[in-house]
């Protein structure tokens, strides 16, 4: 019979991402418990074990928590040697919603989230009322706290509708196991778990087909807003980027503009993780990036001039209804 | 009447199961790092995750669903616990003093608490 091996040896290479996120998950939960800090677990193994979600490749820790408490977790976190990603926060064009933190040996990363995009009000309110309503959630032989089951449905339909307009596939999945759970109050429960949430505008793609008639108002504000811009991004960085310079004042410009094209090799691997090492990785991560920046600015450029809107923004448009998928948001 | 240790997961080592091998973290530790369980300690720690256990039990349990001569299991089994003991894995407690986590200790029937399994 063979024995065992310690975490310092070569062998440790055979953990897999999702039993190494459950034990960075304990890592977590329990210096957070030390501490009196209160963490969210969501996404990944969490969502697949609540039915939210099935079993798919995970590769980083997903948590939430109040947003006074995120600089006292990472810092707690250090103690253990996860440290900060470098952030190339000159290119962000969003407020950062959350911070990765990285360790030399675990394979995953954790992502912390300050707050969830799509929650369009105060997110220490939304954390709270999320609390409030967690539940226990067991992943293997560990138990962690979770949102409750609509809550986490709320929040991974957020998640897929803020990935773009290719993913009405994984909506209508996470509808059919709604609907098998909850049966016909679905719909109801979780638009009141979304009201509750302030995410009732920015799911009303999600939940219009289970039955709820969600109307956007004619001056939804300026969250709602925001949140139609990120969508009108559609994750791609450098059309975020040009909404932001577009928005910016004229003084400004010149700098952003520098700060996008003239980025420090940790800047730039920050973006690009599978950057090969050493200068050639770099030169080749940069012109990689600046061909698909390109690219995507002649897209947005023709999408544009095809609209021929000029400096039209969400909220002075005629038609203020939440543009189903397939839509142009802009 | 023989007392035998009673083993157990201790608390604060989180662990998970897979069917190749068990990953086991001792939280206490300043930037854990999990052990690789594997083989014949995997087997042992699997019985162990689902409840506390005597030697004897193991054994038995193992004789079971191994196939594996009752002798050399009463050899290699002890040992086994003795190295997850002194990586500070599990916890061994004599019948009847309690086990970490078991509430008020004394009395009860060996190896019926908290899950525990009864002896064939």
């Amino acid at each position: 019979m063979s024995a065992l091996h310690t975490g310092h040896s070569p062998e440790v290479l055979e953990l897999g991402y999702v039993p190494a996120i459950t034990l960075v998950a304990a890592i977590v939960a329990d210096r957070a418990r030390r501490a009196g800090l209160r963490v969210l677990f969501i996404k990944g193994p969490f969502f697949t074990a609540q039915g939210v979600r099935d079993p798919k490749q995970s590769f980083d820790l997903d948590i939430l928590l109040h947003p006074e408490d995120v600089d006292q977790l990472v810092e707690l976190l250090a103690k253990d040697g996860w440290r900060l990603r470098d952030h190339p926060d000159a290119v962000l064009p969003f407020e950062e919603h959350s911070v990765t933190i990285l360790h030399h040996f675990w394979p995953c990363t954790i992502d912390v989230h300050r707050f969830w995009l799509g929650f369009l009000q105060d997110a220490a309110l939304t954390f709270e009322r999320l609390w409030q309503y967690r539940e226990r959630t067991a992943v293997g032989a560990l138990a962690f706290d979770t949102p409750c089951y609509e809550d986490s449905a709320v929040l991974e339909a957020l998640n897929e509708i803020r990935s773009g307009h290719r993913h009405e596939g994984t909506l209508a999945g996470i509808r059919q196991r709604v609907r098998g759970r909850l049966g016909e109050a679905a719909g109801c429960r979780l638009r009141e778990r979304a009201l509750q949430l302030g995410a009732e505008l920015s799911a009303a793609p999600f939940l219009r087909p289970l039955g709820q008639h969600v109307s956007i108002p004619d001056a939804p504000g300026p969250a709602y807003a925001e949140w139609v811009k990120r969508l009108s991004a559609e994750d791609q960085s450098v059309t975020a980027w040009l909404l932001r310079l577009r928005d910016a004042p004229l003084r400004r410009r010149p700098g952003m503009v520098v700060d996008a094209l003239a980025l420090r090799p940790s800047q730039l691997r920050a973006l690009r993780p599978d950057a090969r090492p050493g200068f050639r990785g770099f030169l080749e991560a940069w012109t990689t990036r600046a061909r698909k920046g390109s690219r995507d600015m002649c897209r947005y450029i023709v999408r544009e001039r095809r609209r021929g809107t000029g400096r039209r923004t969400v909220t002075n448009r005629t038609d203020t209804r939440r543009p189903e998928h397939g839509e142009e948001v802009l | 009447m023989v007392r035998e240790e009673v083993w157990s997961i201790r608390s604060g080592v989180a662990h998970v199961v897979e069917p190749e091998a068990s990953f086991a973290l001792p939280l206490d530790d300043p930037d854990p790092l999990p052990h690789v369980i594997e083989g014949g300690a995997h087997l042992v720690w699997q019985l162990l995750a689902a409840g506390p256990l005597a030697t004897a039990n193991i054994v038995e349990e193992l004789v079971d669903t191994t196939g594996a001569a009752r002798a050399v299991l009463d050899e290699q089994v002890p040992l086994i616990l003795d190295q997850l003991s002194r990586l500070r894995l599990v916890d061994r407690a004599m019948p009847g003093r309690g086990l970490p986590g078991d509430g008020p200790a004394g009395g009860g029937v060996p190896g019926t608490r908290s899950g525990a399994r009864t002896p064939r």
